[in-house]
């Protein structure tokens, strides 16, 4: 076969080298590709239709030589309509003249055409799409290759906006390729969009180079949620992380917005602002562990039908335990939010005050760093956050800024405050940062003789209240075991925690109370009898051997309230820490936090005494830990 | 003279108080601490080595035993220590096994090598230490004292945990290094009465002794121990020591804390001296 194509094409060379020679006319073909079985126009166009007797057309393809005759006659043109055959070739094709006055033939040039060629086949569509979504919409056409050569193609969208796979390759003689479009571009309701698939081939045909997959036409109705974003991915325990997304619609109406949150000991849903197109909220890591937004449902009424948008944004946020805190005070007379960190490294803090974002400088004062930063007069939250050179977490703390103007509820992270009519004589921006205390916040605060059971709230204005707003604290159920009758309101005068005057009322497992602005939270207060002796049931060292560094925890059990004094001795018998207070008649008070870093190594024996008066220590014992740091 | 020692003593206190020392059993004879602990000025012998090696020199050969209850019970300390002469020379040893009984699973091990040469009426010594334990990969660390007689007074001067350095088992490995301890001593001794006093300036552990013998054989033991840190630690202590023929028997009793805690977490301790050379 190869020999004999090889031999045609000598003779082809040959017959055209002389052919040049004595050209009396041109041949063209027209389409030079097509398919096998279609019909090709080749025309012979002669100088001259003088002494011409007669004009047939040879025709080369493969092994084979065909002739055509008769051809039809326009003038100095010779047209012939040739059905390419059902096979695949390439053809030549060249005319032979022949005249009344000579017996010689004249020849025209060698022409080609072919039906061996790539072809595309495509069933395009179009796709409407009236309401736009985030939900993934996906198609597929079909592009088969009904020719006899491979069918190479790349796939594009224009505009882009459309994923197209595969987005190039190739498709064998007469196998189908599958092409899956789906919605990449963010697309904004409101809008009519037009996104049209294409694929490039290196089909021959003419015009057939680019083929339209399918066109799909979006909008301008819909409901696009933005990525959810996150404040910080790692932080300390204790930390504010804000979470926001953006809501664009045309032609809803947005009935709700529920954010779920897994947390490391349950769950927790927000329930988002409806009228905001950018949504935030910001929940706080009150435990060691992972948090992770798992759902976003947007419940909306469309053409009169209630429908769900559920989002699963998946987004994590690691709460690692800390050496390092930060506090933030609110100035009642000042729209200033003092910052204390304890850090043993430099922190670099900077504070987000709406679009804001302001470097803070910090001043080392012992093991603390301070810094004050004056907030803008505008309703908003302001987070404070650090960064650490030596660890791979940040704190952040977040208060809320309200313009009140009359009677008010304002919600915070465990509760809220009802702010009475004519609270203050003008409209008048308060400011309420809610904290989870931590064992440091106490010592930095003043802590002593305060067994709290719900977060700290402070609200602050830089005008007096007239009236008393009412707090309600929701407390933690779990450690008030029952005793509810030794609820107290505590209030933060200067650095101390003193019992505040304020008359709790308990109901479910919230607290209320009158009380205008300052800092609050609630504890129990011991009712210690001088005439009953208290027992220890347990005392608990957690870890009995810390390493890395970690606090070491100790927690008390005692059959009725008491005082208690603890002391920690090393090896040598010297009290290297001490620690006194009252115990509850309830499981695990958590007398004290050391913090072994500034220890040395080796064993130590805690010694927990208790009594029915500060002075008076009717029962001991003793256990030993171990610091290896 | 007496202005000027005071702000010396005052001037060290100042600047190596609450220094980093090693937190060790560091007191396990009877007799110590029924003296408040002060007897760094004293040519103890074998026992010598937990406090002043210079006080190995005292003429005996001698094995001695000690074991101690702390805080109730709750830690427990065994020692054993042994000494001989050659000549002025004086070479002994000691094994100290600090552990907890409260199903807490720690220990710490101390080896001490020690050498003491007596010139005259005073007397050096060196000890070689070194640590072991649960969580301790290695330690090293050396004391240096002395002991000089005036009259009928002892002086004492040591420094112990010198180049002192342990490899923790932590993650990661951490080497520590510590502080050296400074001990200043003094005893004045009366054929009726012994009294002694000491103080380690850089942990913070000032102590008073009172030995009475009221027979060849028995002497009661009284001392008052503070210790300085976060909170002072208040120590009364009685004891007794018992003599006959090559055995000396010691018993000690501390109300540590007795105010707040009554005793409670008071420590006893016992331990007992055989002396090779019966006494000379």
């Amino acid at each position: 076969m190869r020999r004999e194509i090889l031999l045609i094409l000598c003779f082809l060379f040959l017959v055209t080298i002389f052919s040049f020679a004595t050209q009396f006319g041109t041949v063209t073909a027209n389409p030079q590709y097509l398919l096998p079985g279609n019909v090709v126009k080749i025309v012979v166009s002669l100088n001259s239709t003088n002494d011409v007797k007669n004009v047939l057309l040879n025709i080369f393809y493969d092994e084979a030589t065909h002739t055509l005759y008769n051809p039809t006659v326009h003038g100095k043109n010779y047209v012939w309509n040739y059905t390419t055959p059902r096979t695949p070739y390439d053809f030549h094709i060249q005319s032979e003249s022949t005249f009344n006055s000579t017996s010689s033939e004249r020849f025209s040039n060698v022409a080609t055409f072919s039906t061996d060629i790539p072809a595309a086949s495509v069933n395009s569509t179009i796709v409407y799409v009236p309401f736009i979504e985030n939900a993934t919409k996906t198609w597929e056409i079909d592009a088969k290759n009904i020719g006899s050569k491979p069918l190479r193609f790349t796939a594009f969208s224009s505009p882009s906006g459309l994923s197209i796979l595969p987005g190039n390759g190739f498709i064998q003689p007469q196998n189908v390729e599958k092409f899956k479009l789906s919605n990449s571009g963010f697309l904004l309701p409101g809008h009519l969009y037009v996104l049209d698939a294409f694929l490039n081939t290196n089909d021959p045909r003419k015009g057939m180079d680019r083929y339209l997959l399918s066109s799909i036409i979006e909008g301008p109705d819909g409901l696009v949620v933005t990525p959810v974003s996150i404040s910080h991915s790692r932080v300390s325990v204790g930390s504010d992380v804000k979470f926001g997304f953006s809501v664009f619609h045309h032609n809803v109406i947005i009935d709700y917005i529920y954010a779920f949150w897994n947390k490391p000991n349950g769950s927790k849903t927000f329930i988002l602002s409806t009228t905001k197109d950018l949504v935030s909220s910001i929940i706080r890591t009150n435990s060691v562990g992972t948090y992770r937004l798992s759902r976003i449902i947007i419940g909306y009424t469309y053409k009169g039908t209630r429908k769900e948008l559920t989002l699963n944004p998946n987004l994590q946020v690691k709460a690692v335990s800390s050496q390092k805190t930060m506090d933030l005070s609110l100035s009642n007379e000042a729209l200033d939010v003092g910052i204390s960190i304890n850090s043993s490294s430099t922190p670099d803090v900077h504070a987000l005050d709406g679009t804001l974002r302001k470097k803070i400088s910090m001043i080392e004062e012992g093991t603390r760093w301070v810094g004050t930063y004056s907030y803008n007069n505008t309703p908003g939250p302001v987070t404070i956050y650090a960064t650490f050179d030596d660890v791979n977490y940040e704190i952040s703390k977040t208060f809320e800024r309200f313009m009140v103007n009359g009677e008010a509820y304002i919600h915070f992270d465990n509760g809220w405050v009802s702010i009475p009519v004519k609270t203050f004589e003008a409209p008048t921006m308060i400011s309420i940062f809610s904290e989870p205390l931590s064992e440091s916040s106490y010592y930095y605060k003043g802590y002593s003789n305060f067994n709290r059971v719900s977060n700290a709230v402070t609200l602050a204005s830089t005008s007096e209240m007239l009236a008393s707003a009412t707090y309600h604290l929701q407390f933690n159920v779990s450690m008030v075991n029952g005793l509810l009758d030794n609820l107290r309101v505590y209030e933060l005068r200067g650095k101390d925690w003193k019992l505040s005057n304020s008359t709790p009322t308990v109901d479910d497992n919230v607290v209320s109370f009158s009380a205008k602005k300052g800092t609050y939270a609630l504890g129990l207060i011991p009712q210690i009898s001088v005439f009953s002796n208290p027992d220890i049931k347990s005392f608990i060292i957690v870890p009995r051997k810390t390493v890395n560094s970690k606090n070491i925890q100790f927690f008390l059990s005692v059959d009725k309230d008491c005082y208690y004094h603890l002391m920690i001795y090393d090896m040598r018998g010297r009290i290297v820490a001490s620690q006194k207070g009252e115990a509850l008649r309830k499981v695990a008070n958590l007398l004290y936090t050391l913090n072994p870093v500034g220890y040395s190594n080796g064993m130590y024996i805690a010694v927990i005494g208790v009594g029915p008066s500060s002075g008076e220590l009717t029962g001991s014992f003793s256990k030993s830990f171990a610091i290896v740091r | 003279m007496y202005k000027f020692s005071a702000l010396i003593v005052m001037f060290l206190f100042s600047v190596t108080l609450f220094a980093n020392v090693v937190n060790e059993f560091n007191d396990p004879s009877a007799y110590s601490r029924a003296m408040g602990g002060a007897i760094y000025a004293f040519w103890s012998g074998a026992q010598s080595i937990a406090y002043n090696p210079a006080g190995l020199t005292n003429e005996n050969e001698e094995v001695f035993f000690s074991h101690v209850e702390h805080f109730l019970g709750v830690v427990r300390n065994e020692f054993l220590s042994g000494s001989f002469e050659i000549g002025n020379l004086y070479v002994g040893g000691a094994a100290q096994y600090t552990y907890p009984v409260d199903e807490f699973r720690y220990d710490q091990y101390k080896i001490t090598g020690t050498g003491a040469y007596k010139v005259g009426n005073s007397s050096f010594g060196i000890n070689l230490n070194t640590w072991a334990g649960s969580d301790i990969q290695n330690g090293f660390s050396m004391d240096l004292g002395t002991i000089m007689k005036y009259d009928d007074f002892n002086f004492a001067f040591v420094v112990k945990n010198l180049f002192s350095s342990i490899t923790w088992s932590s993650t990661p490995i951490d080497s520590q290094n510590y502080d050296p301890e400074f001990i200043i001593s003094g005893a004045y001794f009366n054929p009726r009465f012994i009294l002694s006093s000491y103080a380690n300036i850089s942990s913070g552990e000032i102590g008073i002794g009172a030995d009475l013998p009221l027979n060849p054989l028995f002497s009661i033991l009284g001392g008052y121990r503070i210790t300085l840190a976060q909170e002072i630690s208040k120590e009364v202590s009685v004891g007794m020591k018992i003599s006959y023929y090559n055995f000396d028997l010691d018993i000690a009793y501390v109300f540590k804390e007795s105010l707040q805690f009554g005793d409670t977490i008071s420590p006893f301790y016992v331990s007992i001296t055989y002396n090779f050379l019966g006494g000379k």
